[in-house]
């Protein structure tokens, strides 16, 4: 890397430009978006059902199916992240959480690692605790149902596809056949 | 279970914040069907591709580069974005033989998902290509440096485990993949 320039910076979103040199020798202009890191839960509850969100997102204007989600704020785990999320957004608390490993969200232009989690024996017991932006609806979901909603579109987000593909794996309910 | 109200949110204003030639970054403001107005930054980029290609002898065409995000050289699926004017399907075979020299005789696609729901605008078009070889030389964009690899799926699947393989969108593909070859079973 040659150089770093900060083009733009708020709370949710900063935006620098960095000028690298190729191995080759020659030069290029790459920017890049550094949003907070997150986590996702992939909490699933004493009866075996997979606790999932419907929420608005505006990226793509839908509404979607998606897991519980969020940013890890500072000075915090992403373990803490993962259960406080799974908390807020749904009122569900779980007995053991399991990491199934951080990925990039999007290794090319941003610098936002994602850390998912398995969570087993979950039980609601809180009220929801939104932040002023969220808005959510909470649903128990069957494994089957889950996967009919992967393949019609409508649980949509292909970084929490990945979240239950892995916490699948991890629970030993998915064969690959190498 | 919970009284909440689930709805579209009203746009009430946009304006770009940043522009450079192949995204932008938009602020916009919204208003929620429970009355909320709120502030939200997404990133406004072309489609893109993804291909999990096979080759004739069964391996994946994988290839190597760096990414300035992550800072990292990771192991990755041939990918880019969709030209104006292009398909998805052209885009991916494109893709495939511009970043690898491959070429493939069959393209299954295996679906459209959001690359970042919340904050991108970005549909990421994954598809399988079956019975791949190699045909021509790679033919790479001005900042592309990749090399090109065929991997077991075995070795794949390691890579992904090791976090050489990191792109959390290129691993769901991979699953998407390997579901749609009869490969992977969730019981």
């Amino acid at each position: 890397m040659l150089s770093e320039e900060t083009k733009f910076h708020n709370p949710w979103l900063t935006l620098v430009e960095r000028e690298y040199k190729l191995a080759d020798g020659r030069k290029t202009q790459w920017h890049i978006i550094q949003r907070p890191d997150a986590v996702c839960v992939f909490c699933l509850t004493k009866k075996g059902k997979v606790v999932a969100i419907r929420h608005y997102r505006a990226g793509i204007d839908r509404i979607i199916t998606d897991l519980p989600t969020g940013r890890i704020d500072k000075g915090e785990t992403p373990l803490q992240a993962a259960k406080r999320e799974l908390k807020e957004e749904t009122g569900f608390k779980a007995r053991k959480f399991i990491e199934l490993g951080s990925y990039a969200s999007n290794p090319s232009a941003t610098t936002t690692t994602f850390h998912a989690f398995l969570a087993l024996e979950g039980t609601r017991s809180h009220a929801q605790d939104l932040d002023e932006s969220e808005e959510i609806e909470v649903k128990e979901l069957t494994l089957k149902q889950l996967m009919q909603k992967i393949e019609s579109k409508e649980f949509f987000d292909a970084t929490r596809i990945v979240a239950v593909f892995l916490a699948l794996r991890k629970l030993g309910k998915l064969k690959i056949r190498l | 279970m919970f009284e909440m109200k689930i709805g579209k949110w009203k746009m009430l204003s946009e304006k770009t914040r940043f522009k450079n030639p192949w995204w932008k970054v938009v602020e916009q403001k919204f208003l929620t069907p429970n009355g909320k107005k709120i502030r939200w930054f997404i990133v406004k980029k072309p489609n893109a591709v993804c291909v999990f290609c096979l080759t004739k002898k069964g391996k994946v065409v994988a290839i190597r580069h760096y990414r300035p995000g992550a800072d990292k050289i990771v192991w990755d699926l041939p990918t880019g974005y969709i030209n104006k004017g292009e398909t998805p399907l052209q885009a991916a075979k494109r893709e495939l033989r511009e970043e690898t020299g491959f070429s493939a005789k069959k393209f299954i696609p295996l679906g459209a998902y959001a690359g970042n729901a919340a904050g991108d605008t970005v549909m990421l078009h994954s598809f399988l290509a079956v019975h791949g070889e190699k045909a021509h030389g790679q033919d790479l964009d001005e900042s592309e440096e990749i090399e090109v690899h065929e991997l077991e799926i075995a070795q794949l699947m390691g890579k992904i485990k090791s976090k050489a393989f990191i792109d959390s969108t290129r691993v769901g593909v991979v699953f998407l993949a390997l579901e749609k070859l009869g490969l992977l079973k969730v019981r």
